[in-house]
Order: structure tokens, then C-alpha cells, then sequence
């Protein structure tokens, strides 16, 4: 057994390299996907919803592209948590061929997967800033807190999907249940719309979503609008604890998921 | 010095009715499952160096015993030290991605089986000279057929230059020639001081590349030891003698053989020679009456199968009356070469000595082959050359 960095390095190039093997345009879809992505939300849904909703951003952006940047730095985000998570639940059943054949730590297995996740968002992050280079909007040193933010997020996707990849090897149902239940957590986030047009009852439900904890940040840093520093500790907190419970259930249980992969 | 200590190692394996059930046993601590124990109790210890087969039947733990080992399974108890690295063609071709082509696929497997950057560098010409692709090295891996496939895995783990090596049934790679070469690297690689661990059901294999032998069943270590009495132990269990009190002898012994001996016509041999004739002669007393075949095998000295065959094979039936008793000889030629060998003897019904076995008895004779000095051979067999000529041809 190679050292657990050797192995992060080459499951890491396999998912963004070795994938792109024999397509004409290989690793240029890395940046294909993203460009066509946030082009379709920057011009068209601006054109679209962006009228109507930019009244309820309190923003001083021009009211044009207001909405489609608080909903392109939105989503992206929350493709990189739903990405995660997804791909960690069936992680085992991914590499059952490894598991299968070599001694390999648990929990470091799925480690390349949040990288590899990261280096995507981080491409189209790049595309984005461009974007709006284009139409002068220049970051500013608010951006910073986007590594903090962003890293608790990347913890709370890697600890949760810990504990879902676990899961799904015991109830096969469980990735399942993961599809749905992110469907469910992206309409209860407010990514596509905007937290002050729901009624108070629903504006307290979604206020406990850790998810939106990060991604509320995450937009507000785009619209000119100062962190919520409490949301970024809580969910380093909320982080600590499901990590912890991950790796003691990844320990109990690891003789039987390698009994039963 | 230790390269391997496995002591008072047990797994089990619980099944469970439901998935949910697993989970909350497991999680909570209340096993509630069906418990089927694969191994108990195994201990052994191997030395740098050493080659040791495993033997057993199918389901006797052979294979749970190696992923514990390798640490891909986990024991219930007990303990698992090793000394360096452990590879082996347990992880034939682990990893292989069809899209890319053989000589990325020996840089992705060679990183898993825990090579390193200056070994690849250094071994990848020597693991495509060895698996013998050409070009098809830099196809893709999908284009490869499964020989193929197994050749580019053997080669890279044999390079992959373990402290101790993991055979499992692995070694039908390719054609008999490849084999060869495969089985010429295995023993190079034990001449040059590297340690086995060699799991097959092919006895002489396992004898030829093994100076220790376990047998495994049911989950327990049944013996350790030299190959030979390991792989009578094994004949055994294939025999199905589970009570027998007596390692070499087993079967119903309703139809018995009292004695086994050479006659040179009517006096008995104390050896033989190459070529001569000779009569190998079983008594034989029947309590039943039956029809069975009677066989013999003998074994050189490594327990090598040299030769064998049965009264079936040779298109005889053997009709024995109860209450009496019978000499069954065959007329022979010796065509061993010098040595000292041994001969097991088995009475049975059909054409194996797996069913319906009356008696069968290991080592019911040991005996030597003696050449005299002007001996015109060497080798273990004889055979027979006719004429020696010498012809002129004119040079194309």
C-alpha cells in the first residue's frame, strides 16, 4: 500500500482526468459545461425572473444582473454540496473493486472525492469572476471569507456523506432517499428565490438547514453585503459533531462493509 | 526472521434476515444473526524466505484466510503482524481501467499495489517485456482479451516485488508456455530470498513451489507441515474420511488390500531397475461382493504424480466374491529413472478413487529404482530411442 496522499493523488486524476479518456475534447468539458452553465443564467433568467425579484435583494448592483448573480453563486455552491454528497453516498460501490482487493482506510477513500468537487466549483468560479470582470464588478476583500465558508461546507458534505456511504451498503435504499432528500433540500433553500418573499414560519424552518447557513453567506458576499459570522461558526460546530459521529460509525462498522462489499 | 505471524486468528460471518436487522445489531451491539464461523483459532508463522501452500477444500476458509491477511476483511480475534510489503495475484489487475491503455493501467496499478514512483520508473520496461503485448501496450485496455489482461496483472504484480507474495489459484495465466514462465519468475523470485504464500488445488504445484504445506478445513488449521503428509491430509478430506483414525488408510475396507509387492515372476523385488520386468502384485480379501476398480499412483520423492492408473482406465472390471481372496498383478515394465518413490493404492467403484471408495491406502509401498553404472540416462523417465542417425542435407 502506497501512502493515503499517493492514493487521493491518483483517484483524484483518475475522476478528473483518466474520465475524460477518449473524448475529442477531453478535459476542455471541464470548462465547456460551466461557460454554457453560466451563460444560460446570466443572460437568459436575468432577462426573465430578474425584474421581478431584484426588488427583494437589498443590494446597490445594477438591477439587470443583481438576481442572476445571487443565483449563479447560489447554485454553484450548492452543486458542490449536492455533487459531494451524491457521489460519497454510492462511494463504495464506486470503488467496490478496491475495497475488494486492497487494505485501503475508509474514510480516506472517499477524500479525493470533495477535492475533486472543489476543483470543478473552483473552474467555474473562475468563469464567474470573469464574468464579472466583464461587466466591472470586481471582488473586494469580502471575497476572502468565501475559503472559510466554503470549507465548512466541503466538511459538513464529507461527514454527512460519510455516514450516508456507510448507510447504503447496509440499505441499498439509502442513495435513494439521499436523491430525494437533496431535491427536497434545494427547494428549501433559498437559491433560486430569495428567503424575504417566504412567510415567517417557512423563513424560521429554513433557517435551520445548515446548508443555507453557507450558501446564504456565499451570496451575500456576491451582492455586497457583509457574513453572518454566526452561521459560519455554527456550522463549524454542527461540522465537528457529525465528523465525529461519522468516524465512530465508519470505525463500528467497517467489518461489515467490507464483509458485505 | 518473522515476516508473517498470524496467531489465534477467528472471523465469522453473520447473516442477517434484513439489511435493518444488520445495522442495528452491529450498531447497538446485540448480535442476533445466523453465525457461520469460517476460520477458528489459525496460527502459524511464516519465515523470510519460506514457501508455504495452503490447502482445503472449497469453503474450508482458504480465501478468508488471505483477505485477512492482506487486511481487505477484518478478524473477529487475534492478531496479524507483518513485516514489509504483501502483494499479490489476489489483486490481479486491480483497478484496471478499460479507457486507458496498458502502459497507464501499470502506472495506476502499480501506485495501488504500493509501488512507488522510482520503482515504476525502473520496472515498467520490464513488466511490458514480461507481459508480452507488443503493441497493444499502448491500446486501450478494453481491447485486451481476458488472457491479455491476466498477463499485463501477473506481470505487474511479480514486479511489484513484495516481501511476501499472495498465489491465489491464480496462476492459469495464458498458455502453458506463459505459465512456465510465470512459475520460472516465481522461483527466481523465491531464490533471490522472497516468501510465498501459495493457495491452489493443483498438489503438485503446491509441491513443486512449497517446502510447507497448511491444510485447512472447516475454518481450522488441520496440519503444518512438509507438503508430502500435507497433501496426504488432503486426499484425505477429498476422500471424505472424516472419522478415520488412521491418516493412511481409509474407505468402508470391506473389500481390503493386505499387501502390496513387486515380483520379478515369482520372487519378490527389493528394488528395481530401469527397464525391467516386473509384476506389481496387490492381495487382495473380499467381506462383499462387488465389482471395483483398483489403481495405483506412484510419487518421486517430492511427491510428484510420476505415474498412475486404474483397471478402469484400462478397460478391466475387477469381479470380487465375498469370503475370498484374490492377487491382482500388473505386468510391467519399469521405465522410472533412479530414485526413491513411493506408491499409494486405492480400491473403488468407477474411475476415481473419490466414490464409492472399499479401501485406500497412502504409501502402502515405498521403493527405489537403482541404476547400474553405465546407466545411458538422465531424468526421471525413461524414453525409449530407437535409432541414431546422422544424415546429409543439402544446403537452400
Amino acid at each position: 500500500m502506497n501512502s493515503h496522499y499517493t492514493l487521493t493523488k491518483l483517484f483524484l486524476k483518475q475522476e478528473l482526468v483518466h474520465q475524460h479518456k477518449g473524448e475529442l475534447l477531453g478535459k476542455l468539458w471541464l470548462l465547456i459545461q460551466p461557460i454554457a452553465y453560466i451563460f444560460i443564467f446570466m443572460t437568459i433568467f436575468s432577462q426573465i425572473m430578474g425584474m421581478k425579484l431584484n426588488m427583494s435583494l437589498a443590494t446597490n448592483l445594477p438591477a439587470t444582473y443583481a438576481y442572476s448573480i445571487y443565483l449563479v453563486s447560489g447554485l454553484l455552491a450548492w452543486q458542490l454540496f449536492a455533487n459531494t454528497l451524491q457521489n460519497m453516498t454510492v462511494i463504495y460501490q464506486t470503488k467496490s473493486a478496491i475495497i475488494r482487493k486492497l487494505p485501503i482506510s475508509l474514510p480516506w477513500l472517499p477524500l479525493y472525492i470533495p477535492i475533486s468537487e472543489l476543483v470543478t466549483y473552483s473552474v467555474s468560479m473562475l468563469l464567474f469572476t470573469i464574468y464579472l470582470l466583464f461587466l466591472g464588478q470586481y471582488p473586494s476583500w469580502q471575497h476572502g471569507w468565501l475559503v472559510p465558508i466554503l470549507l465548512s461546507l466541503l466538511l459538513f458534505a464529507y461527514a454527512l456523506g460519510l455516514i450516508t456511504a456507510t448507510l447504503t451498503v447496509f440499505v441499498p435504499d439509502v442513495r435513494r432517499a439521499v436523491a430525494l432528500l437533496l431535491q427536497l433540500m434545494f427547494w428549501g433553500t433559498p437559491i433560486v428565490y430569495v428567503a424575504n418573499i417566504l412567510p415567517l414560519w417557512a423563513a424560521t424552518l429554513i433557517t435551520m438547514n445548515p446548508v443555507y447557513w453557507a450558501i446564504e453567506n456565499i451570496q451575500r458576499i456576491y451582492l455586497g453585503q457583509s457574513v453572518e459570522l454566526t452561521w459560519l461558526f455554527a456550522l463549524l460546530v454542527v461540522d465537528g459533531v457529525l465528523l465525529t459521529l461519522a468516524l465512530w460509525m465508519t470505525r463500528r462498522l467497517e467489518v461489515d462493509v467490507r464483509d458485505l462489499i | 526472521m518473522t515476516i508473517l505471524a498470524v496467531q489465534q486468528l477467528s472471523k465469522s460471518f453473520t447473516f442477517y434476515h434484513s439489511p435493518l436487522a444488520r445495522l442495528k445489531a452491529r450498531l447497538f451491539n446485540r448480535p442476533t444473526g445466523q453465525h457461520y464461523q469460517a476460520l477458528m483459532n489459525i496460527s502459524f508463522t511464516l519465515a523470510a524466505g519460506e514457501s508455504v501452500g495452503i490447502l482445503g477444500k472449497n469453503g474450508a476458509g482458504k480465501s478468508t484466510l488471505l483477505k485477512l491477511i492482506t487486511g481487505i476483511l477484518l478478524p473477529d480475534t487475534g492478531s496479524i503482524h507483518h513485516e514489509g510489503r504483501i502483494t499479490g495475484l489476489l489483486e490481479l489487475g486491480t483497478g484496471f481501467d478499460g479507457n486507458l491503455t496498458g502502459r497507464e493501467n501499470i502506472r495506476v496499478n502499480g501506485l495501488l499495489l504500493g509501488m512507488s514512483e522510482a520503482e515504476l520508473a525502473g520496472q515498467t520496461a520490464a513488466i511490458i517485456a514480461f507481459a508480452e503485448l507488443g503493441d497493444y501496450i499502448d491500446h486501450p485496455v478494453r481491447t485486451y482479451s481476458s488472457g491479455m489482461v491476466m498477463r499485463l496483472g501477473f506481470a505487474i504484480a511479480i514486479h511489484a516485488n513484495p516481501r511476501c507474495f499472495i498465489v491465489d489459484e491464480a496462476l492459469a495465466v495464458g498458455d502453458a508456455r506463459f505459465q512456465q514462465k510465470c512459475i520460472a519468475h516465481i522461483k527466481a523470485y523465491q531464490a533471490q530470498g522472497g516468501t510465498l504464500l501459495f493457495v491452489s488445488h493443483d498438489l503438485n504445484t503446491v509441491k513443486m513451489l512449497c517446502n510447507r504445506a497448511l491444510v485447512l478445513d472447516k475454518g481450522k488449521l488441520l496440519y503444518d507441515g512438509e507438503p508430502q503428509q500435507a497433501a496426504v491430509h488432503y486426499y484425505r478430506l477429498m476422500a471424505q474420511a472424516d472419522g478415520a483414525s488412521e491418516v493412511s488408510a481409509l474407505g468402508a475396507q470391506q473389500v481390503r488390500i493386505e499387501s502390496v509387492q513387486f515380483y520379478d515372476k515369482t520372487e519378490p523385488l527389493t528394488h528395481l531397475t530401469p527397464q525391467q520386468s516386473c509384476q506389481l502384485c496387490f492381495d487382495i480379501q473380499a467381506e462383499l461382493t462387488a465389482e471395483l476398480t483398483l489403481g495405483f499412483m506412484i510419487k518421486d520423492r517430492f511427491g510428484q504424480e510420476v505415474f498412475g492408473t486404474n483397471s478402469y482406465l484400462m478397460g478391466e472390471t475387477l469381479s470380487f466374491v465375498q469370503g475370498k481372496r484374490y492377487q491382482v498383478c500388473f505386468a510391467m515394465t519399469c521405465m522410472l529413472g533412479p530414485g526413491e518413490y513411493t506408491l499409494s493404492a486405492s480400491l473403488h467403484k468407477g474411475s476415481a478413487h473419490t466414490e464409492g471408495c472399499q479401501h485406500w491406502l497412502d504409501h502402502a509401498l515405498s521403493f527405489q529404482v537403482l541404476a547400474w553404472e553405465n546407466y545411458p540416462y538422465v531424468g526421471f523417465a525413461i524414453q525409449p530411442i530407437h535409432a541414431l542417425t546422422l544424415s546429409h542435407r543439402s544446403a537452400t
